[in-house]
């Protein structure tokens, strides 16, 4: 037994248990076919009461398990141990594997075994040789090695002997334990009577199973238990739907994604609620695996980015920048082809180039360890300020407080090609600045897949994004004879240019807004002040403009910048971050997920940033309104907020658990120990409710 | 802004971003960068993993309470492990990442006095008590081993050998993994097996 060299009460009492136990198992050291420990009774136990000649027959080890306690099954999960059994038979004699019937699930905190709790019944085939004389009694020896655990394991050992009669066939008869052998037979998985196709790529495996005699409506649960280690991720969930007869369930790959599956091999359980009450199947699924091609799988991500970037254009935050690049458009469409096509071209670059170094400063910062994802520019005060300074700065540029070299943007003049050219590129480039917030919220998920991907195809798609954005700007600086379908440049134009500042200073006030969660309130009021003082410099660059020589204005132009710069180093972050709990809502804390789940509360996390608008308009039509509230509170679901506004480990942490890299992501933890329910990213409120509802169903 | 036009945006991308949100998955992976992570250990110092760049660095996830964590100290298996690989500048950290309250959560004091009468010879025993070293690298059992190279890349993961088993008399039959892979780090040569079953008792989160 463990000999301790150290003390503590702890110690001493599972010393104290374990001792307990091997005192037990001394006592029954004369290999019976029953052994008793604290936490369960293990027996050896046969369906007949003898053995025929030449007939091979069942026996068991069974378990009878003490409240609260379980073994494992064959694959026990991620952590613990299936029980081992070392048989020494008579001359002749052979015994098959165990044969498992399905397990149960046995979450542990973020982990997922995979065990029996009060009864388990492990069942093993023996065949005898031919001849053996009737009346003979044979000794089936057993050394058992097996772990029971609670929240901790105790490994626990036992030798078994059962002696049977050789008997004549028609002599046989079932020995008590028959009625437990033919449940045991119940709960064995059978060979799935349908056919099944799994497709695999990097993350995750997609098994399709064509079933004919299943009535989806009464499907109650789907779980596949795979049978060995690192094929599927134990405790992520298990997602399934039904489409005509074709079951399709998702499964995260587990450790072993990187390296290539040829075969799926595990148990597939199927619950259906029927008018004799719930009916359990379980089958043993052996299915080849399909690597989806890469080339195709990679296809259609494209394509998908390409979509993905063009709505971008839509996007409101793009949209003061885009409205830019159509005064731009009808600026130069009377221009010659030629120019208006290199103006596109350059536009193009710009957003190109621009989502490339975007995407290359994420890759390598996440290559150097750190834990951000999409959107983590914004999660900088320094750069949410910037963006606030050249937004505004436009916005007076568009009120006309000041203007930009002699024709650049002049509305009504006319460009010169060289300068049309820089401008359009820098268009592109402010346009993905900008867009960088609308991107985060609605391409997270599609650019945490991108950086699951290796660098090179995580940069493709980046860029491809860039490219959808770009298209139909591009297309229409190729149309031809665009100049006749526009309207011609003149006054309105003026008039348009100063309205469209609104929508930029209304982005600037967003951003600010955004800046006020982000630093404490001394830094915001200097922020606020660097905007009266951006507007103080153009107003004066404008007065100079005409008069002064270069020398000066380069000299005001250098002041201007380190008095930002200046700006910038006093933006400092709350003393004490506000995580206090405000009424309704209680800030994000792993720990306190845990306990809450522990007890059995159901808690609605939201993952939302002062920066991520699809969040905000979330939280504004749905998880907000009274109906959902008040759903909330009747139900007692706890509602947790974790922002993302500013840096945070332990979010991202969360975040890419669940395959995401960045908000929103809305969990619903049904506090019954089961994996939590992945809402979608744009909520309505019958969304919720729903969800709400099969939350509180499922206690 | 108006929600109305953007909620009508919205609904035009939902296809896609669900198409998307079920692809993706991140985690600790072999040959992926080893994500950074600081803890206190029982002398109350702290270490930050980017600051043992260059430096071959194992991670041993321990719960002295645990039969397999017994199992691997009362035979001197592991410390002779740890003794071997910091004597050739491996920087070994064990953590524990059990919560307050549950087996194998022990204050610093106590982890020194685990240290010197097991004679157990790792670089620092890291006191996760909040599990958030545990939960960012996924550690499932005790023990459950991590190696990271001296680039910081993960080149191991999994269980200590290859017989899960609490019983002491197995080590000698058992292909020692961690050991394997150390080796062949030494000797420049790939790692044979470099991501296997952990086994042990599971992580009291």
């Amino acid at each position: 037994m463990m000999i301790c060299q150290t003390t503590g009460f702890v110690r001493v009492s599972i010393i104290a248990t374990l001792l307990f136990a091997s005192l037990l198992m001394a006592a029954t050291e004369d290999k019976s076919s029953r052994i008793k420990t604290p936490h369960l009774t293990a027996s050896l136990v046969s369906e007949h009461k003898g053995v025929v000649s030449g007939q091979p027959f069942w026996v068991a080890l069974h378990f009878d398990i003490v409240p609260e306690w379980h073994t494992y099954w064959q694959n026990a999960g991620d952590s613990g141990n299936p029980p081992r059994i070392d048989w020494e038979l008579p001359e002749g004699f052979s015994a098959s594997e165990i044969h498992w019937p399905y397990p149960q699930r046995l979450p542990v905190g973020p982990l997922m075994n995979y065990g029996y709790s009060d009864q388990a019944m492990l069942l093993v085939e023996v065949t005898p040789p031919g001849a053996l004389p009737p009346g003979q009694t044979i000794e089936l020896l057993a050394d058992v090695k097996w772990l029971v655990c609670k929240v901790q394991c105790i490994p626990e050992e036992g030798s078994f002997s059962l002696s049977l009669p050789v008997i004549a066939a028609s002599r046989q008869t079932p020995s008590a334990w028959a009625d437990a052998f033919s449940d045991a037979r119940q709960r064995l998985p059978q060979p799935l009577p349908w056919s099944a196709t799994v497709d695999v790529n990097a993350s995750q495996l997609t098994v399709d199973i064509d079933m004919t005699d299943v009535d989806a409506s009464q499907l109650h649960d789907v779980y596949f238990y795979p049978v060995s280690y690192g094929i599927v991720e134990h405790a992520a969930r298990q997602s399934y739907t039904v489409n005509d007869s074709t079951l399709t369930i998702t499964l995260m790959r587990g450790d072993l994604r990187g390296q290539s599956l040829k075969q799926l091999d595990g148990v597939l359980l199927i619950a259906e609620r029927t008018a004799d009450g719930m009916l359990k199947r379980a089958f043993t699924v052996t299915t080849p695996a399909a690597p989806i091609q890469s080339s195709s799988s990679l296809g259609i991500i494209l394509l998908f980015a390409l979509s993905g970037g063009l709505l971008l254009n839509i996007m409101p935050c793009v949209f003061p920048i885009l409205s830019l690049k159509a005064l731009q458009i009808v600026q130069t469409a009377a221009q010659t082809p030629a120019v208006v096509r290199s103006n596109g071209v350059a536009f193009t670059l710009g957003v190109l180039i621009s989502f490339a170094m975007i995407a290359a400063l994420l890759l390598l910062l996440r290559a150097s360890g750190e834990a951000i994802g999409w959107g983590f520019q914004l999660q900088s005060p320094s750069f949410v300020l910037v963006l606030a300074w050249l937004l505004f700065a436009m916005g007076l540029l568009f009120s006309g407080l000041w203007s930009f070299g002699e024709n650049f943007m002049g509305l009504g003049q006319q460009l010169t090609t060289r300068r049309g050219v820089v401008g359009a590129f820098f268009t592109g480039v402010l346009a993905v600045i900008v867009a960088t917030p609308c991107t985060a919220p609605f391409m997270g998920a599609a650019l945490g897949y991108a950086l699951s991907q290796s660098n090179v195809t995580a940069l493709l798609i980046f860029i491809v994004l860039g490219f959808g954005m770009a298209l139909p700007w591009l297309l229409i600086s190729f149309w031809p004879g665009l100049s006749n379908r526009l309207p011609k440049p003149g006054a309105w134009m003026e008039l348009t240019k100063q309205i469209l500042a609104f929508p930029l200073y209304a982005t600037v006030a967003w951003l600010l807004w955004v800046l006020s969660q982000q630093v404490d309130q001394a830094s915001l009021l200097v922020a606020f002040m660097s905007l009266v003082l951006l507007s103080f410099f153009l107003w004066c660059w404008q007065k100079l403009r005409t008069k002064t020589r270069l020398i000066y204005k380069a000299a005001l132009v250098l002041l201007l910048i380190l008095a930002l710069a200046a700006t910038l180093g006093q933006q400092h972050a709350p003393a004490s971050a506000n995580h206090q709990n405000e009424g309704e809502w209680q800030a994000y804390d792993p720990v306190r997920l845990n306990e809450l789940q522990r007890n059995g509360q159901a808690v609605l996390v939201n993952f939302t940033a002062a920066w991520c608008i699809t969040c905000l308009v979330n939280e504004k039509v749905a998880i907000s309104r009274p109906t959902v509230q008040s759903q909330l509170r009747e139900q007692g679901v706890v509602y947790m907020k974790a922002d993302w506004t500013n840096k945070d480990p332990r979010i991202t942490e969360m975040l890419n658990r669940y395959g995401r890299n960045g908000v929103p992501l809305y969990l619903l933890f049904p506090g019954n120990g089961r994996d939590a329910l992945v809402l979608p990213n744009i909520l309505t409120v019958g969304i919720l409710t729903d969800a709400l509802q099969q939350v509180a169903a499922r206690e | 802004m108006t929600t109305t036009p953007f909620r009508l945006a919205q609904y035009l991308v939902l296809g896609i971003v669900t198409a998307y949100s079920l692809a993706a998955h991140a985690g600790v992976s072999v040959g992926q960068p080893a994500p950074d992570f600081s803890g206190v250990d029982s002398n109350g110092n702290q270490h930050i993993l980017s600051q043992y760049k260059g430096k071959t660095v194992v991670l041993e996830w321990t719960n002295h309470d645990c039969p397999y964590v017994k199992k691997h100290y009362n035979s001197g298996n592991m410390q002779t492990l740890q003794k071997q690989a910091t004597a050739n500048g491996v920087v070994w950290l064990s953590i524990i990442s059990s919560r307050p309250g549950k087996q194998g959560h022990v204050r610093g004091a106590k982890a020194n006095d685990l240290t010197r009468s097991r004679n157990a010879a790792p670089t620092a025993v890291i006191l996760d008590e909040t599990s958030a070293i545990g939960r960012l690298y996924g550690a499932k059992t005790t023990p459950h081993m991590y190696i990271i190279d001296k680039t910081g890349q993960l080149v191991y993961m999994g269980g200590i050998d290859s017989i899960p088993s609490s019983d002491e008399a197995d080590i000698a039959g058992a292909k020692n993994y961690v050991r394997a892979a150390l080796d062949a780090m030494t000797a420049g040569k790939t790692i044979e097996d470099s991501i296997t079953r952990p086994y042990g008792c599971s992580v009291k989160y």
